[in-house]
């Protein structure tokens, strides 16, 4: 029989392996020649000092599918999380099993699987904020998600938030690379951005084939595009910059501080990938990474199971990244959010379907961490929303205003969030 | 079984600028992209109608067309049964699982099975004559999306839904496809409804079923509403054991058997299976499902922005034949609305197969066949959410320089099911000189309307090194398939 494989993950095939030499040969080529303008201004960025330091490189981490939020960080002291999960539920950490609630504060705990983000949240650098999220009644992913990353809560079709956070602030005009997706297509909250691209794995970004003529090729495939229609006209353009700017970071190759370690997975790679350009100083300011499979409707295995795994991945990811960024975390700030969390009580497939109110993660050196933030509204059936989920008390962009304003420079946050007028927690300094 | 989405490739991304014109609240940004026609975008209305109805017109088609015309190579296309597809069939046989039923696949290795679909979905897309239909079968597959990862049955089960379902409804009553749907294991695998029961309902089909399969989110159901349908829908189930291991059970003792109301269709107590079957044929013929499905074949086949004047015609059309997707066809595929059609930007599993048919290339089946593919972002069935691939270039085109990358290794002979080699091309259509070289892949890539500067370009890239010109021949096919025109269709 015919046996074929289906290919469920990215690794290296000979094929597509870059050449590094040749191509770093043909991007300085190049870039004498001044076929395309990267290289004639890297060399001062990239030894020159941040330029925006007053402005955090912000790293936006989405968790597609609705994270469940009484996971991640859970309440062990509301007697109702208890109630409402007879059989997915964390134990509380006087549990006398072996799998409990790691204690924050008394109230609230980090699963076992997150127990990597404990040592950053006792650092003081992690704060949780729960019962927040988006204002609008929608259950559906694709809304909820369309929203948040658009920055409203109604529907409107703009600019993602944090493309219009980017045309808010200025950035001088050689900087090539202002923002950068680490998967294959740019989120929605990058819509519209300028000088944005998507980079999935930095080491694989560059142009295949002979050698010899990659620079003309390049040439060509950049003057073909420049006479061609938006989005692809200013697309190519920004992969052409790319491919030169990542020639020259990834020219001495790269170890990781502090002996981190990231997964291997495409997660891994995504946050390597920007740690990499977040270091040579290039002047990025937003990156944006996606983890999915956060929709749990069955067999959530909040212990030993899939959200568990899940969870182990994003906690090994995060804390890889957090070791690396160890001497940029002045000027980092990592904002972990979903669209929204789950149903309060557990449904019949041992699972949660969709639901409201959620946790989100802030992380950064500039962060007044080592607490939890929530009005909490409590789990009670009399008061949930819509008398099924957990309520909203901290609308998601009271956060994202305050990161925005306090660390990354924006004072134009009716640019942002037209119309909203935030509250801030002082959740960073 | 554990059917949440997983890790994946694609981390289940919002997909950027669905909507029209992308006005913005904010006067000094940008507008959001919205690709304006190429120039080049061909006026010739059967050539049109081949790029919207094949994954790339082959030179036969074009002959074909002009042969008899419009309306009956549109009619020929709509009646795929009474065509000879003896080369796609010839290419399928040696896929076994193909035709085998749940137990049968259930004995085998469940990687083998899923990677035999995509070859099979691969094949038929480059070699079958029915282009049309393999079109909408690709349609439906993004709309009724499972993913074939997301859990070891449903990398079995996914080969019956697309036998059973799709392939079985792509051109007949949307009803009768809805309820297949529903009553498909891998649906109801993917999207739990076979651990919906009375008591403990789980709403995650239901959901679906209202949002991305017939009302669409702006149909005005509310959460009560999907409860009820969930009620309603209780018991619809699979069987886990036994002969019938992997087929679609109703079981009575875990339905719900209280009365329903779902939007103003109510449901007396006692309905039993028949619950579920109203409700889906409400829905069905529900006007907001007319509208929906109409707004996404419009911007799938004609354009992007979809004229409205478009979208209520086909919308009728549907409403009318009560759901006939052929006769919905017809009005979406005539004369006059091709007229309205805009540019589309290629999707990559369209750029890949297209790369293959307008060669001619031999495509063989290896493993990891659809290695290229996912480096370039789209393996069917492999989309992590169940709303399907995106179909609009904002979302695709960051991802240019894989299809550059994936341009240079066909070229290079470097895909190790289709090797190629365009020095033997034009070898074999008696071309040696660089003019007549840009002139064969002008016919191979853009029907002869290759625009001027793009064919001067390619010529001053063969000629810059005379004694190099071989290598350069192969690279000038690369670059005219890495071309921003070869990107659209």
């Amino acid at each position: 029989m015919t046996r074929i494989e289906t290919s469920t993950r990215c690794g290296c095939d000979e094929y597509v392996q870059l050449e590094r030499r040749a191509l770093l040969r043909a991007a300085w080529k190049a870039g004498a020649a001044a076929v395309v303008s990267a290289p004639a201004w890297l060399p001062r960025m990239a030894f020159a000092a941040d330029e925006n330091s007053d402005r955090d490189l912000l790293v936006c981490v989405f968790l597609r599918g609705g994270a469940d939020g009484l996971t991640t960080c859970v309440p062990h002291g509301d007697g109702e999380y208890y109630n409402a999960r007879n059989t997915i539920a964390v134990p509380r950490p006087d549990d006398s099993g072996p799998n409990k609630a790691i204690d924050l504060d008394g109230f609230f705990g980090l699963p076992p699987a997150l127990a990597g983000l404990k040592p950053i949240y006792d650092t003081g650098q992690l704060a949780v904020v729960h019962a927040t999220g988006l204002n609008h009644p929608t259950r559906s992913h694709f809304e909820a998600q369309d929203l948040m990353e658009t920055g409203t809560s109604a529907a409107v079709d703009t600019a993602g938030w944090l493309a219009r956070h980017l045309f808010g602030v200025t950035a001088p005009e050689e900087i090539k690379l202002r923002a950068m997706a680490a998967s294959e297509a740019i989120p929605r909250s990058l819509g519209g951005a300028p000088s944005t691209v998507a980079v999935p794995n930095i080491d694989q970004y560059g142009l295949v084939g002979r050698g010899q003529t990659t620079a003309e090729r390049q040439s060509l495939l950049g003057s073909l595009y420049e006479g061609s229609v938006e989005p692809v006209k200013t697309g190519a353009a920004n992969v052409i910059d790319t491919i030169d700017l990542i020639a020259q970071i990834s020219a001495n190759g790269y170890t990781p501080t502090g002996g981190a370690i990231y997964p291997e997975s495409d997660w891994g790679v995504g946050l390597r990938s920007i740690a990499q350009i977040a270091k040579a100083q290039v002047g990025l300011e937003v990156a944006c990474i996606d983890l999915g499979g956060w929709d749990t409707h069955a067999f959530q295995g909040t212990l030993d199971g899939h959200l568990f795994n899940l969870m182990t991945e994003f906690s090994a990811g995060l804390t890889a990244f957090h070791t690396d960024m160890q001497d940029c975390m002045h000027s980092l700030t990592i904002l972990v959010m979903s669209e929204f969390g789950r149903r309060v009580a557990e449904n019949g497939s041992l699972g949660c379907d969709h639901g409201h109110g959620n946790a989100l993660f802030v992380l950064g050196g500039n962060v007044n961490g080592g607490q939890v933030y929530a009005d909490w509204p409590g789990l009670h059936p009399d008061v949930l929303d819509d008398q099924r989920d957990l309520a909203i008390t901290t609308d998601y962009r009271d956060i994202l205003s305050e990161i925005l304003i306090k660390r990354a420079a924006n004072p134009n946050l009716d640019l942002v969030f037209p119309g909203y007028a935030p509250t801030f927690q002082g959740i960073v300094m | 079984m554990d059917v949440q989405w997983m890790l994946s490739r694609r981390q289940f991304v919002g997909t950027l600028g669905v909507g029209a014109a992308g006005a913005t609240v904010l006067g000094c940004l940008p507008a959001a992209p919205m690709p304006l026609p190429p120039s080049e975008m061909t006026s010739d209305i059967n050539l049109r109608l081949l790029n919207r109805i094949t994954f790339g017109p082959k030179t036969e088609d074009i002959a074909r067309i002009n042969e008899i015309g419009y309306e009956a190579f549109l009619e020929e296309q709509l009646s795929p049964e009474t065509m000879d597809d003896g080369e796609a069939e010839g290419r399928l046989f040696f896929l076994g699982s193909l035709n085998a039923d749940p137990q049968g696949l259930a004995g085998r290795n469940a990687n083998v099975v899923a990677g035999e679909l995509i070859a099979a979905t691969t094949i038929r897309a480059v070699y079958s004559k029915r282009q049309l239909f393999e079109r909408m079968v690709e349609f439906w597959t993004d709309h009724f999306s499972i993913n074939q990862s997301a859990g070891n049955e449903l990398r079995y089960l996914k080969t019956i839904d697309d036998r059973e379902v799709i392939r079985t409804h792509a051109l007949g009553y949307f009803r009768e496809l809805l309820r297949a749907s529903a009553k498909s294991p891998a649906m109801l695998l993917y999207l739990d409804n076979n651990s919906n029961v009375a008591g403990a309902p789980n709403e995650n089909y239901a959901r679906e079923a209202m949002e991305l399969h017939t009302l669409s989110v702006n149909g005005n159901y509310t959460q009560q509403d999907v409860e009820e349908l969930s009620r309603a829908l209780t018991g619809w189930t699979v069987v886990e054991e036994g002969r019938d291991r992997g087929r679609f059970i109703f079981r009575p003792e875990n339905h719900d058997d209280g009365p329903k109301q779902i939007l103003d269709l109510s449901l007396p107590a006692g309905g039993g299976i028949g619950d579920g079957e109203l409700a889906l044929d409400y829905l069905a013929r529900h006007p907001s499902t007319a509208s929906f499905i109409a707004t996404k074949l419009v911007q799938r086949f004609i354009s992007e922005n979809a004229p409205d004047g478009l979208v209520s015609e086909v919308a009728k059309a549907f409403s009318d034949s009560d759901g006939d997707i052929r006769a919905t066809l017809r009005v979406l595929l005539s004369q006059s609305a091709m007229a309205q059609a805009g540019p589309k930007f290629k999707r990559p599993f369209h750029l890949y197969v297209d790369a293959l048919r307008r060669v001619g290339a031999d495509l063989r089946i290896v493993p990891r066949l659809a290695r290229s593919m996912e480096i370039m972002g789209q393996v069917p069935f492999q989309w992590p959410a169940p709303n399907g691939y995106p179909d609009v270039a904002t979302y695709w085109a960051p991802g240019l320089l894989s299809r550059w990358n994936f341009a240079t290794n066909y070229s290079d002979g470097r895909l190790p099911e289709a090797r190629i080699d365009p020095r033997q091309i034009a070898d074999v259509n008696g071309v040696a000189d660089p003019e007549g070289v840009v002139a064969l892949w002008d016919q191979m890539f853009f029907g002869s309307e290759m625009p001027d500067g793009l064919r001067q370009a390619l010529l001053d890239y063969i000629n810059e090194a005379p004694n190099d010109n071989r290598r350069k021949f192969a690279e000038s096919f690369a670059l005219a398939m890495s071309s921003p025109e070869f990107q659209w269709y």
